[in-house]
C-alpha cells in the first residue's frame, strides 16, 4: 500500500496555482456542507447556550431566565461533579488499554496474508453490529443467573459475579464493551501508520544489528507518533460516548459506579425535563472534552516529517 | 515466534471479537426453557442449543413492523452514506483545490465540530430539529448527520494526494471545475470514497438515542431501537426472538461489510477511522 | 352524526358473530342496557384516532385488534397506534405535543395522571361517566384518576398482588402456608420458610442458583418494592405515606426510621438472607428457578403457558407491620390539544364501559375495573386467583399521589438498585429524598 493520510510528507516543491481564486464558485461546492454545518453544529451550540440560560417547567416549556444559575447548580451538584470525574476516568482507563490492544493487533496482523485479512475483518466486525444490538448481547452474556460468562466462571471453580449490581464489575463491563467495540478502529489507524513507514528505515536498522524490541521502540514507535495522536483523539471522543450501554445496562448504578456525566445529561433532560440544567451540563462536559483533547494534542504534538 | 503459536494467537484474537455474536446466533435457535435449563452449570449446552429450532426466525418475520423498520435502517444507511460522501467530496474538493479567504479557518472549524459528540448534545439537538419541524420524520433523523467532519477530512486529504499536475493538465485542456473533479480527481480517490461511504453506512447501526428521541412513530422507527421493545418488562422476554431479530437487523450491515471490507482493512484511506 | 336504534342493529350482530360463545354473554350484558337507553355514543364522528401505547408485542396487538372490532361496532373509527418502548412512555407523553400535535389518546402509567394534569396535557372526561359508573369502578381506579373533582380517564384493569407458587413443591416439605388475607404472615414468618425451602431445594437439585423468592424488582418502579418501607409503618404514619400530604416532600417520610427498616429488608433478602436473586430476569419462575413469585394477575397466562403441569397456588404478600399492596395500572387519557376531542372522549367512555374494558382486562388476565364485572369472571371467585380480588378490596392503596410521580419513580428505581447492590441504606435514602424533593419542588 502506498502512503497514508495521517503521515503526510510535507510538500516542499513550489505549488501550482489554485484552480480557482475567491469565494464565489467555491460556495457552490461548499454549500451542502456549509448549510449542514451552520444548522446542526453552529446553531446547535447556540441553541445549547440559549437553553442553558433558561428555567423550564417539568413539561419542557421555558418559563423564565436563569442567567448562569443552571451552570452554578450543575457544577455545585456533587452527583454531577462525580459524573465529570467518572467521564474523565473512563477516558483515562479506556484510551491506553484500547491503544495497547489496537497496536498489538496491528503489529500482529500487519503482514498482508489471507489469514490476517480474515482476522482483521473479525477484529473490526463489532463496529458493524451497532451498539444497541451488541449491548443486548452483552446483557445476556453477563446476566448474573442465566449468562454464559457466569456459567464459565462457576464451571472453572470461580465465584459467580453479579456483573450489573456490583460496582467494579459494572464499570469493567461498560468500559470493556466500549473497548471491545472500538479496538478495531484503533487497529485500522495503526495499520495505516505502519504501512506508511518506509521499509528502508527498518532494513537499515536491522543491518545495524537492532533486535526486534530495539527496532520497535527506537524505530517503529516513534514513527507511529502521528497515528498515535489520531488514535488517542478518536478513543477519547469515543470514551465520551459510552451512553447507550449505561442507559441499557446499569442506569448509572450500582451506587453511582457508572453514573457518567452523559447519562446524567440524558436523565436530566428526558426523565426530568429540566432542560436548562441539562444544557448547562452538556456545555460543561463539552468544555471538559475539548480541554482534554487540546492537552492530548499538545502532549502528542508531532514535529517531524519524512522528507 | 513459532508457527502454531502465531496461529493460536490469531485464533484467540478472532474468537474474542466474534464470540458474542456467535453466542447470540446460537441463542436465537433455542427457546427460553432450553436456555435456562443449562445456565446453572457449565456444559456444551451452556452455549449451544440442545434442541435447536428456527421458530424464532418465523416469529421475527411475523413481527408486524420489523421488516419496515429494517428497511428504514438500511435506507437511512444508504442516504446517510451517500449524502455524507457527496457533501464531503464537494467540500473536500473546494478546500483542497480552490483558494479563498478563510479556507484554513473553515477547514479547522469543520474539524473542530468533530469534538461535539451527539450523546453529549442530545437535548439541544432535539430542539433544533423540532424547530425545523422535522421531528418524527426520516429527514429529521438523517439531516443532522449528513455533514461529517471525518468525511471532509478524509476526502480532503485524499484529494491532496492527487498530483496537482493532473487537474491542471485537464484544466488546460478546457475542462470546467466539474469536469476536473470527474476526470482528474474522482478516479484517484476511489478508495477514500468507499471507506467514507462504508463508515457512514454502518454508522446508522450505532444509532439508538437519537432515533429514540427524534422518531416517535413506530413505522418510521429503526429496527435496532424497535428491538428494545421486545424485552418485555411486564411478562417474560422471548430471548430467541430478540436475538433472531437482532441477527436479522445486523445482517444487511454485515453483508455490505463483507463485500466492501477489503477497502477498509487494506486501502490507503483508513486513517480517518470512525 | 346521530344514529337511531335501527342502523345500530346490524353492527351489534356483527359484534356477536365475531365473539366466542364465552364472551358473547358479557358483550350482550354490556350492550343491551346501552341499546335500550339512548345511544351512549351519540355524537361519534367515526374519526381515525391515534393512540400512544407502549409496545407490548403481538400480545398487545391482538388485544387492540379486538378493541378495534368492538369500537367499530359502536360506530368508532379506525384506531392507529404509536408504540414506544415501555420505559419511554412518560417521555413520549410529555413531549407528545412538541413538534406538532401528538396522538389523540395516551395510555399512561396511572399515577402520572396528576403530573399530566399539572402540565396541562390532558382533558377531563368527567361528563363521559355517570355517578353510577364512577361508583361501580374499584376505589383505586377512581382515586387514581380523580383530581380536584374531575375524572381524567379509566384504567385498563385492576391489579392485585400475591405470591404465586407450586403447591407440589411446598407439600414436599409438608409446609402449611397462609391462603387468605386473615392468615397472612409477616416477613419474619416467611423468612424462615424461604430460607428452609431454598436450602432444601438447592440440595435436592444440586443447583446453587435456585432461589426462594423472585420479589419482582428492577423494572417495575415502586409498584412492588415501594411497599417495603410503606409496610414498615402504621397505617397513616410518615413511612406508610411515603411522601407528605401535599405530595411535595419525601424527606421525613421515605427516610424515616421506620421506612429505613423496610428499605433495609430490600437489601437483606438479597444479601443477609440471600433468598432472592439480584438478577432482574422476570423469567425465573417461568423456568422453575424460584419457588415464589411476587406478582400480579397479568402473569397468570405466561405461567400457565410455561408451566402447565404445576399445581398453581397463591399466598398473601408478606408484610412488616401493616399489610399493604399497590394497585392501579395504566390509564387511558385524552390529549388536551387534539382536534378530535369529541371522538377521543367517547373512546375513553368506551374503554371505561363493560364491553370496552372486558377485552383489555381479560387480555391481561386481570380483574376488570368495575365491581359489577367481576361476576362474569369466575376465575376470580375461586382459588388461586380470588386472593387477588381480596387483596384489592382489603389491602390495596394507589401508589403515592405526587405531582411528578415519574420523577419519584425514576429516583426510587435508582435507590432500589443501589440498595440491592449492597450500598449503605441510610445515606442512600437521605440522598434520594433530597433529590426527589428538589424535583418535586418544581411542581410546587
Amino acid at each position: 500500500m502506498d502512503t497514508t493520510i495521517a503521515i503526510r510528507p510535507v510538500r516542499l516543491k513550489p505549488r501550482l496555482p489554485a484552480l480557482l481564486e475567491g469565494w464565489g464558485p467555491a460556495l457552490v461546492f461548499l454549500a451542502p456542507a456549509l448549510v449542514m454545518l451552520c444548522l446542526f453544529k453552529l446553531w446547535l451550540i447556540a441553541e445549547a447556550v440559549y437553553t442553558s440560560t433558561g428555567t423550564f417547567d417539568p413539561g419542557g416549556q421555558r418559563i423564565g431566565n436563569a442567567g448562569l444559575d443552571n451552570f452554578g447548580f450543575a457544577l455545585s451538584d456533587s452527583r454531577f461533579q462525580w459524573g465529570l470525574w467518572l467521564s474523565l476516568f473512563a477516558a483515562v482507563a479506556k484510551v491506553p488499554v484500547q491503544l495497547a490492544l489496537g497496536l498489538a493487533a496491528a503489529l500482529m496482523l500487519r503482514a498482508n496474508t489471507g489469514g490476517n485479512a480474515v482476522v482483521r475483518a473479525m477484529v473490526i466486525s463489532p463496529m458493524f453490529f451497532g451498539l444497541p444490538v451488541t449491548t443486548f448481547i452483552f446483557a445476556y452474556m453477563f446476566d448474573a443467573n442465566v449468562g454464559a460468562v457466569n456459567a464459565i466462571l462457576s464451571g472453572i471453580g470461580l465465584p459467580r459475579v453479579a456483573w450489573l449490581s456490583t460496582e467494579a464489575p459494572a464499570q469493567m463491563l461498560v468500559l470493556g464493551l466500549s473497548i471491545w467495540r472500538d479496538v478495531g478502529v484503533t487497529m485500522l489507524v495503526f495499520l495505516a501508520g505502519l504501512s506508511a513507514i518506509p521499509p528502508q528505515i527498518a532494513n537499515a536498522a536491522k543491518l545495524d544489528g537492532a533486535g526486534p524490541f530495539a527496532l520497535f521502540f527506537t524505530i517503529t514507535l516513534p514513527l507511529l507518533a502521528r497515528s498515535f495522536q489520531f488514535a488517542v483523539v478518536l478513543a477519547t471522543l469515543a470514551s465520551f460516548q459510552i451512553l447507550v450501554p449505561v442507559l441499557m445496562l446499569t442506569k448509572g448504578g450500582p451506587t453511582g459506579a457508572t453514573d457518567l456525566a452523559s447519562f446524567q445529561i440524558y436523565e436530566t433532560a428526558f426523565s426530568y425535563f429540566d432542560l436548562g440544567t441539562a444544557s448547562a451540563m452538556s456545555l460543561a462536559l463539552l468544555f471538559g472534552l475539548i480541554v482534554i483533547i487540546a492537552l492530548e494534542l499538545r502532549w502528542l504534538a508531532v514535529k517531524w516529517t519524512y522528507e | 515466534m513459532k508457527r502454531p503459536l502465531r496461529f493460536m494467537l490469531r485464533l484467540v484474537l478472532a474468537a474474542l471479537f466474534v464470540a458474542p455474536i456467535l453466542l447470540a446466533l446460537a441463542a436465537s435457535f433455542r427457546d427460553n426453557s432450553d436456555m435456562y435449563r443449562y445456565a446453572g452449570s457449565l456444559s456444551l449446552w451452556t452455549f449451544l442449543p440442545a434442541e435447536p429450532g428456527i421458530d424464532a426466525y418465523r416469529r421475527a418475520f411475523t413481527l408486524p413492523l420489523l421488516q419496515t423498520q429494517l428497511f428504514n435502517t438500511v435506507l437511512l444507511g444508504f442516504v446517510m452514506a451517500t449524502g455524507t460522501t457527496v457533501s464531503s467530496l464537494l467540500a473536500g474538493y473546494a478546500l483542497s483545490r480552490f483558494r479563498f479567504r478563510g479556507r484554513q479557518a473553515l477547514f479547522l472549524l469543520m474539524l473542530f465540530t468533530l469534538f461535539i459528540p451527539v450523546d453529549v448534545i442530545l437535548p439541544p439537538l432535539f430542539f433544533v430539529v423540532r424547530d425545523l419541524g422535522l421531528i418524527d420524520s426520516f429527514w429529521g433523523l438523517a439531516l443532522p448527520f449528513i455533514f461529517s467532519p471525518i468525511g471532509v477530512y478524509l476526502i480532503r486529504q485524499a484529494i491532496e494526494e492527487v498530483p496537482r499536475e493532473l487537474d491542471h493538465a485537464a484544466s488546460l485542456d478546457g475542462a470546467g471545475l466539474w469536469e476536473v473533479l470527474r476526470t482528474a480527481i474522482l478516479p484517484n480517490i476511489r478508495g477514500a470514497l468507499i471507506a467514507c461511504w462504508l463508515m457512514h453506512f454502518v454508522f446508522v447501526w450505532e444509532w439508538y438515542l437519537w432515533p429514540l428521541t427524534a422518531m416517535r412513530s413506530d413505522d418510521g422507527q429503526l429496527a435496532q431501537v424497535a428491538i428494545a421493545s421486545l424485552i418485555d418488562p411486564l411478562r417474560s422476554t422471548d430471548y430467541a426472538l430478540v436475538f433472531a431479530a437482532a441477527i436479522l437487523t445486523i445482517l444487511p450491515a454485515f453483508v455490505v461489510f463483507a463485500i466492501l471490507q477489503r477497502f477498509l482493512t487494506s486501502s490507503q484511506a483508513t486513517t480517518g477511522g470512525k | 352524526m346521530t344514529r337511531s336504534a335501527i342502523p345500530f342493529e346490524p353492527s351489534r350482530r356483527d359484534v356477536l358473530k365475531g365473539l366466542s360463545a364465552g364472551l358473547a354473554a358479557t358483550a350482550l350484558g354490556g350492550l343491551s342496557p346501552a341499546f335500550a337507553q339512548a345511544d351512549p355514543y351519540a355524537g361519534l364522528k367515526g374519526e381515525e384516532l391515534e393512540l400512544l401505547i407502549w409496545d407490548g408485542g403481538a400480545f398487545v396487538d391482538n388485544m387492540m385488534a379486538r378493541v378495534q372490532e368492538r369500537w367499530s361496532a359502536v360506530g368508532g373509527g379506525a384506531l392507529k397506534f404509536r408504540k414506544v418502548p415501555f420505559g419511554d412512555l412518560d417521555r413520549a407523553v410529555r413531549s407528545a405535543n412538541q413538534g406538532g400535535i401528538g396522538p389523540d389518546v395516551f395510555l399512561a402509567n396511572a399515577p402520572n395522571v396528576i403530573t399530566y394534569k399539572k402540565l396541562g396535557l390532558i382533558e377531563p372526561v368527567t361528563d363521559m361517566f355517570t355517578k353510577e359508573d364512577l361508583e361501580d369502578f374499584f376505589p383505586t381506579v377512581r382515586l387514581g384518576s380523580e383530581i380536584d373533582g374531575e375524572f381524567y380517564g379509566p384504567s385498563t384493569n385492576e391489579n392485585g398482588q400475591a405470591l404465586y407458587y407450586d403447591r407440589q413443591l411446598t407439600e414436599r416439605y409438608g409446609l402449611k402456608l397462609p391462603e387468605t388475607l386473615a392468615d397472612a404472615w409477616t416477613w419474619d414468618e416467611w423468612l424462615r420458610v424461604f430460607t428452609e425451602i431454598q436450602a432444601a431445594e438447592r440440595k435436592r437439585r444440586g443447583n446453587e442458583q435456585f432461589f426462594a423468592l423472585y420479589p419482582n424488582m428492577g423494572n417495575t418502579g415502586l409498584f412492588f418494592s415501594g411497599s417495603y418501607p410503606r409496610s414498615a409503618g402504621e397505617k397513616g404514619s410518615d413511612a406508610w405515606k411515603m411522601v407528605s400530604d401535599d405530595g411535595l416532600k419525601s424527606s421525613g417520610c421515605l427516610n424515616s426510621p421506620e421506612a429505613i427498616k423496610g428499605l433495609q429488608l430490600i437489601q437483606d433478602i438479597h444479601h443477609r438472607h440471600g433468598i432472592a436473586p439480584v438478577s432482574t430476569q422476570k423469567d425465573m419462575f417461568y423456568n422453575d428457578q424460584v419457588a415464589f413469585f411476587c406478582g400480579v394477575p397479568l402473569y397468570l397466562a405466561p405461567i400457565r403457558k410455561a408451566r402447565p403441569d404445576i399445581d398453581l397456588a397463591t399466598a398473601p404478600v408478606p408484610y412488616i407491620r401493616t399489610p399493604i399492596i399497590h394497585t392501579g395500572s395504566f390509564a387511558w387519557l385524552v390529549n388536551r390539544q387534539t382536534a378530535k376531542i369529541g371522538d377521543a372522549k367517547l373512546f375513553l367512555k368506551f374503554m371505561g364501559s363493560p364491553q370496552g374494558n372486558d377485552v383489555v382486562a381479560r387480555g391481561w388476565t386481570s380483574p376488570p375495573i368495575r365491581k359489577s364485572m367481576v361476576a362474569d369472571r369466575p376465575e376470580f371467585q375461586t382459588k388461586p386467583m380470588a386472593l387477588f380480588i381480596d387483596s384489592i378490596t382489603e389491602w390495596s392503596v394507589p401508589r403515592p399521589k405526587v405531582p411528578g410521580f415519574s420523577e419519584l419513580d425514576t429516583m426510587w428505581s435508582r435507590l432500589e438498585a443501589d440498595i440491592v447492590s449492597g450500598g449503605d441504606v441510610k445515606p442512600l435514602a437521605d440522598d434520594a429524598t433530597r433529590r426527589i424533593d428538589a424535583q418535586l419542588r418544581r411542581y410546587g
